[in-house]
């Protein structure tokens, strides 16, 4: 189970008013519950689910974990840029006190990287990163996974390739994905938070949060035109 | 021979749109689909032109959102869409004409999904005859 209680982030701003992403954000996730996270750019989307694992630290609040989380898959800034993938692999393997081996052979014909494993990290694109780290999370196993957009890893087929292994073959699994892809949310997710201009707010129909996304983006579409025509 | 003055009409005799059959609350939160927020009284009316007011209060998020107030006898229904634009208290009309005796409905929706904002109702009157043009 994730218990999330009065979570809040908020950046120093040079106009002397915080800069707050969110407040008062409380929710509870169980094994095997699928939660998206909606939001235009630069809302808090990604920080949220970096919060949740652990990556950035939030302003006031609990994040209490009482199943395994993945790292935020798609986020490649874990590992370590001067060793090669195979390395990272093994590290990471025996932290999480997996066999390096087979965590290996997993990754290898997961993550379809080829011999660039061999290659230090640091020479990775984004995209090979985030296979890798796709790859290891899978790998790994863990009972929730976080996801900050699935489009991130690359071409189509390695879209479908990494949901199909998440969505169907890890169903007893739980999530939370950040993500703009309102198709995937219908078909994976059962609950939404939406993130907009300081708040977030829960919403446990996944139509609902949809319908507020889009008309959020719209708004957002039509006031630019306006301003632009300006 | 003076008018007839404007029958008030509390906000307890409308009903929530979110929790059918239950008194309006003092504060409604817009956070949602497009719906009715309110709905109700049921006055009982007699042929003529009417006026129906209603005495609103929005914040700032809710001032951006679209509404309509519809003015409800029988089947014909008289759409009034406005968007308040400022927060603060404001008063939205609307004029209507009644063919029978019935009972008249007023209903205010917010029209659009919305994210945040909230509105009281203030409450509301009905008067007979053309209001504005007295």
């Amino acid at each position: 189970m994730l218990v999330v209680r009065d979570l809040a982030k908020r950046y120093p701003s040079p106009r002397g008013e915080p800069h707050r992403l969110f407040d008062h954000l409380s929710f509870e996730l169980e094994r095997g519950g699928r939660l998206a996270v909606l939001g235009r750019n630069g809302q808090g989307k990604s920080t949220l689910i970096k919060i949740l694992g652990g990556v950035v630290a939030p302003s006031a609040g609990e994040v209490r974990w009482s199943m395994t989380a993945s790292w935020p898959m798609g986020f490649g800034g874990g590992f370590q840029g001067g060793m090669t993938g195979i390395d990272n692999i093994r590290f990471l393997a025996r932290i999480y006190g997996r066999d390096p081996a087979l965590t290996l052979a997993r990754v290898e014909t997961f993550a379809e990287l080829g011999v660039a494993l061999e290659k230090p990290v640091r020479f990775y694109s984004s995209g090979m990163r985030a296979r890798l780290a796709f790859g290891l999370s899978l790998a790994i196993e863990f009972d929730c996974y976080l996801i900050d957009e699935v489009t991130a890893v690359g071409d189509l087929a390695f879209i479908h390739k990494c949901e199909r292994e998440l969505f169907e073959r890890r169903a007893d699994r739980a999530f939370i994905i950040a993500t703009h892809d309102l198709a995937l949310v219908r078909r994976v997710c059962d609950r939404a938070i939406v993130i907009e201009r300081g708040r977030a707010k829960m919403f446990e129909d996944v139509e609902t949060a949809m319908a507020i996304y889009a008309t959020l983006c719209e708004e957002t579409e039509v006031a630019g035109r306006e301003f632009a025509a300006e | 021979m003076t008018a007839p003055s404007p029958l008030p009409l509390a906000r307890e005799r409308f009903f929530h749109g979110d929790a059918p059959g239950q008194p309006c609350p003092e504060t409604l939160d817009l956070t949602g689909l497009g719906r009715i927020l309110v709905y109700g009284p049921y006055e009982p009316v007699t042929p003529g032109l009417w006026t129906a007011t209603l005495r609103l209060e929005v914040c700032a998020d809710g001032a951006t959102r679209p509404f309509q107030f519809d003015v409800v006898t029988g089947a014909d229904v008289t759409e009034t869409r406005f968007r308040p634009g400022r927060p603060g208290a404001f008063q939205v009309q609307a004029r209507h004409a009644v063919d029978a005796d019935g009972l008249m409905e007023l209903r205010l929706w917010v029209m659009k999904p919305t994210f945040h904002g909230e509105l009281r109702l203030l409450g509301a009157t009905l008067e007979r005859g053309d209001s504005e043009a007295r």
